[in-house]
């Protein structure tokens, strides 16, 4: 075991948690959940630097108990006892007061001793005073856009009835876009846990070798239904943009998931379309706030059919259901679409004539109780005749439902998935990714 | 909140050409029910600073929770550290020009003070709201939240600045969903959001809110599917202010015309050189960047680089006169901007931000307006909303609509969508309601910039009406 920050911070939360469990009366329990980090962010643009700043920040989420009511405090931590124990003890007596006026929370999920976790994945991150360098000179004459992001995650959970998870990695991305003269783009992203100059060099000079086509002049496209290939990023957008409510327990109970057709059985996906929880690529936790682990394989959709939603314990509390140990908002952590037959090498012949699509935009409900999805085409996306790129398209609008796009007009999914890895930084830095493959669909509809 | 910020500033060892200190603490009350249970009250305290320090024309930053000296020291040396090894590939050679002397304070006194209603009251009202939604055993949830924060800011620098602002939020939403079968339809009350204290949360606002949104998501089951065609659009400012913040506020923003978000949030159809010739919408279309106004989400006296905060029109009777940018913008682009360079937390640097985006009333009233329509559509409150990197293509949703038949609303329409092309939709805008119709919205969560960041801006907005416009509905 290494003796770095992230040793020292278990330790601190160690002794954290042991303390404020120490104060609870025979009536009350609490739970901990832990997110902190150590980033660093390099923004650029036009190959330059634009802003770069680094973050030390962790969050200690108290989740207290006391008979059958509940509250939570998430409050900022500094890794150092002596100065987080008295904030802590402020809040643990603030959820007290509360929970005298609060009335009782008739699906509180009490904790409970359980199997114990311990993850610690180590990387190899570029040096920061080298790094301005090793990421720009090889665009010295390109236009490049986009963010630089490493350094260490960490996730934990205790609980007063002892049970304790932590998770933590190193690790980087550069997600970043290239422009050609008419700001036309192609987008990339380089992650991982063990940075190589040479894989960048090559995973850069690849993004680049793509810029050319984007020079012809782009195709104005027509609204209407097209023979559509979609990339794995692309097809990432799709689960992206599903997975906010669209696989929830609880939302498919309470009237706003755009399942119910496949939950009644109305409506079925095609038998090539499967998807699951896959928790195998270890790049994320597999605890949730509740202390579960969940299973390293969560079947959700089989062969086109709605085999679970996700549930969490306090859903499954609320309406009798099974939890699988989905986390607090029921999303998706590790999706895996299935691969199909689709060669990556014969995906333009397979299209023939129509649309290859690399990424998407912006995608939200238009009619959520026909899981109608409305989004932009974005960077390189192309018009493609008898198998060859004719030119890039113009930004298109569409408008589908995925009971369409992956029901009966899905001719067939690539035959490997490719892991998207989640490069949101929202409060912090996301963990893990997408692993799907590219689909490729008929009669799909653009409509601006 | 440190007491002697400027003192600890002061203490620092550097060789920093400027240096900014930014300490922030917000504290958030989070209040949920459901069906008429209580289910969740979240506290969050979130406490930091940011040092900001500006070396050989970079600007770089270090952000800690750890607020003793040692702390704040480590960061200092990190930032100044992290601005020298990039300089040598900086975008623009900043100076400490940049960054003005000022000082001041901004702190809008609230009718009622958050911090003197117990949990549970707050809780009462909520679950109360819960129950008179239930106005049929057809809803199957409802949802009442309230969202109450205060919010600390002191921001010191080498430039002598000393600015603190101390703001309160308060923001609602009620929902209820009705089901049939396997049809479900959602009607809310949006999220109305302001600056002030629990005069934003009171019981009859809540009981008269709960029962009509219960009712008319009871309609909305009943309702016919939006018919699809070209239809005369009134747009409701619950809808409207969203119109106004995709397609106004954010093509806008200077940083996005500069290139700095093209990876992420996107570019803009508007080019630098548009500022003073763009005929950006109707002849009627005024709007305005204003911090000023009383109770609006994103008033502020300075931004988060110690710019003093002014009202400035962005379009003058449809003509684009300057963009939603700060003063590393400004500097940058050559171009007029406004006092909006803003950060989401301690722990991010500012950046080009829209705060409050404002379309000033006109002259018609709601029903001279509805009087005036032969065909078309009046859509409420928000449900989807989706636009293009550059800004043009758009297109929304909302939860509720009326028919509108020789100058009268009549049947109620489910599923309302519309689609457009951003200037020639604004270059449609017929008529602007008068201050009878205008009303204060905002958002709790506009998303942008690399590292993400998530923000609270307003939008005070009259009903509008639109002529040409493309709308649809459901699926049958």
């Amino acid at each position: 075991m290494k003796n770095d920050k992230r040793q020292q911070q278990k330790q601190e939360l160690k002794e954290l948690s042991v303390a404020l469990f120490q104060e609870l009366k025979a009536h009350e329990h609490m739970t901990l959940s832990y997110s902190g980090e150590e980033s660093l962010f390099v923004r650029v643009n036009q190959s330059k630097i634009r802003q770069a700043s680094e973050v030390s920040q962790g969050y200690l989420s108290m989740n207290f108990i006391s008979g059958h009511c509940q509250t939570q405090s998430t409050f900022s931590i500094t890794g150092n006892l002596e100065l987080d124990l008295k904030p802590a003890l402020q809040v643990l007596e603030q959820c007290r007061e509360d929970c005298k006026t609060l009335p009782d929370d008739p699906y509180v999920v009490f904790p409970c001793p359980g199997e114990n976790s311990e993850e610690d994945y180590y990387g190899i991150l570029p040096k920061r005073e080298e790094l301005a360098e090793v990421l720009l000179k090889p665009a010295i004459s390109d236009d490049l856009a986009g963010l630089f992001a490493s350094g260490t995650l960490m996730r934990s959970y205790m609980n007063s009835k002892g049970q304790s998870h932590w998770f933590s990695t190193d690790n980087f991305y550069f997600d970043y876009s290239l422009y050609t003269p008419s700001q036309k783009a192609i987008k990339a992203t380089y992650a991982g846990t063990h940075w190589q100059d040479q894989a960048y060099l090559s995973h850069f000079e690849k993004a680049k070798s793509q810029l050319k086509i984007l020079e012809r002049t782009p195709r104005k496209i027509k609204p209407g239904k097209y023979r559509t290939y979609f990339a794995p990023e692309a097809v990432a957008e799709f689960v992206k943009g599903f997975s906010w409510s669209g696989l929830s327990g609880g939302a498919l109970m309470q009237g706003r998931s755009p399942l119910k057709k496949l939950h009644e059985g109305e409506a079925h996906l095609s038998s090539f379309f499967s998807l699951e929880e896959n928790f195998h690529g270890g790049l994320t936790p597999r605890f949730n706030e509740f202390g579960e682990i969940s299973p390293s394989k969560v079947p959700l959709i089989i062969k086109g059919k709605l085999h679970s939603p996700l549930v969490n314990r306090r859903t499954a509390q609320e309406y009798g259901l099974q939890s699988n140990a989905a986390n607090g908002h029921e999303q998706t952590r590790s999706p895996l679409i299935h691969p199909g037959r689709l060669k990556d090498d014969m995906a333009l012949t397979q299209l023939g004539t129509g649309l290859y699509i690399s990424n998407l935009h912006y995608l939200n409900w238009s009619d959520l109780q026909h899981g109608r999805i409305t989004g932009m085409t974005r960077y390189g996306c192309f018009w493609v005749e008898d198998g060859e790129i004719v030119s890039p398209i113009e930004d298109m609008r569409f408008d589908e439902s995925l009971y369409h796009f992956w029901g009966a007009a899905l001719e067939d999914l690539g035959d490997r998935a490719i892991l998207v890895p989640q490069v949101f930084s929202y409060g912090e830095r996301s963990l893990g990714g997408l692993s799907v493959p590219s689909m490729l669909v008929n009669d799909f509809s653009f409509t601006l | 909140m440190s007491k002697d910020l400027q003192k600890r500033l002061s203490n620092l060892s550097h060789q920093a050409d400027w240096i900014g200190m930014r300490e922030l603490k917000e504290t958030s009350k989070h209040y949920i029910c459901r069906n008429g249970k209580f289910d969740q009250c979240l506290t969050t305290i979130d406490h930091g600073c940011m040092i900001e320090v500006l070396v050989d024309g970079q600007f770089a930053y270090c952000a800690t929770s750890n607020m003793n000296d040692q702390a704040l020291q480590d960061a200092c040396d990190r930032a100044i550290s992290l601005a020298k090894s990039m300089s040598k590939w900086k975008l623009f050679p900043f100076t400490p020009d940049h960054r003005l002397k000022t000082s001041g304070q901004y702190r809008p006194v609230p009718q009622i003070s958050l911090g003197t209603t117990p949990a549970g009251d707050i809780v009462k009202l909520l679950l109360d709201a819960t129950q008179k939604m239930k106005v049929s055993d057809k809803i199957v949830n409802c949802v009442a939240q309230a969202v109450l924060s205060e919010q600390e800011m002191t921001f010191v620098s080498s430039s002598g600045s000393h600015i603190y602002q101390d703001v309160s939020f308060v923001s609602t939403h009620l929902s209820a969903t009705a089901q049939d079968g396997l049809e479900s339809q959602t009607r809310s009350t949006g999220t109305p959001c302001h600056q002030g204290g629990l005069e934003f949360l009171k019981k009859e606002d809540l009981e008269r809110d709960a029962e009509r949104v219960g009712r008319q998501a009871l309609e909305l089951l009943e309702a016919e599917q939006c018919p699809t065609g070209t239809y005369d659009l009134v747009l409701a400012p619950d809808q409207l202010y969203l119109q106004v913040h995709e397609s106004i506020g954010h093509p806008l923003e200077l940083d996005r015309l500069l290139g700095d978000e093209r990876n992420y949030a996107g570019w803009s159809f508007v080019n630098l050189s548009d500022f003073g010739t763009l005929q950006y919408g109707s002849p009627l279309l005024n709007v305005t960047f204003d911090p000023t106004v009383s109770g609006e989400f994103a008033s502020y006296a300075f931004d988060d680089t110690g710019l003093e905060a002014t009202r400035q029109y962005l379009i003058k009777d449809g003509v684009l006169l300057r963009g939603l940018g700060g003063i590393d913008s400004q500097k940058r682009g050559n171009v007029p901007g406004v006092a909006c360079t803003r950060a989401n937390s301690w722990n991010r640097p500012p950046i080009d931000r829209m705060a409050n985006v404002n379309i000033e009333p006109g002259d018609t009233s709601f029903s001279d307006m509805i009087a005036g329509v032969e065909r078309g559509i009046y859509m409420t409150t928000n449900s989807s909303w989706s636009i293009d990197d550059y800004r043009r293509k758009f297109q929304f949703g909302c939860e509720y609509a009326q028919l509108i038949e020789k100058g009268k609303l009549t049947k109620v329409l489910k599923n309302p969508n519309y689609r457009g092309i951003t200037a020639p939709f604004w270059n449609n805008l017929k008529k602007v309601g008068d201050a009878s119709t205008f009303e204060i919205w905002g958002a709790t969560n506009c998303g942008k910039g690399e590292p993400n960041q998530m923000i609270r801006v307003g939008h005070a907005i009259p009903v509008c009406l639109f002529e040409n416009v493309e709308v649809f509905g459901g699926s049958a």
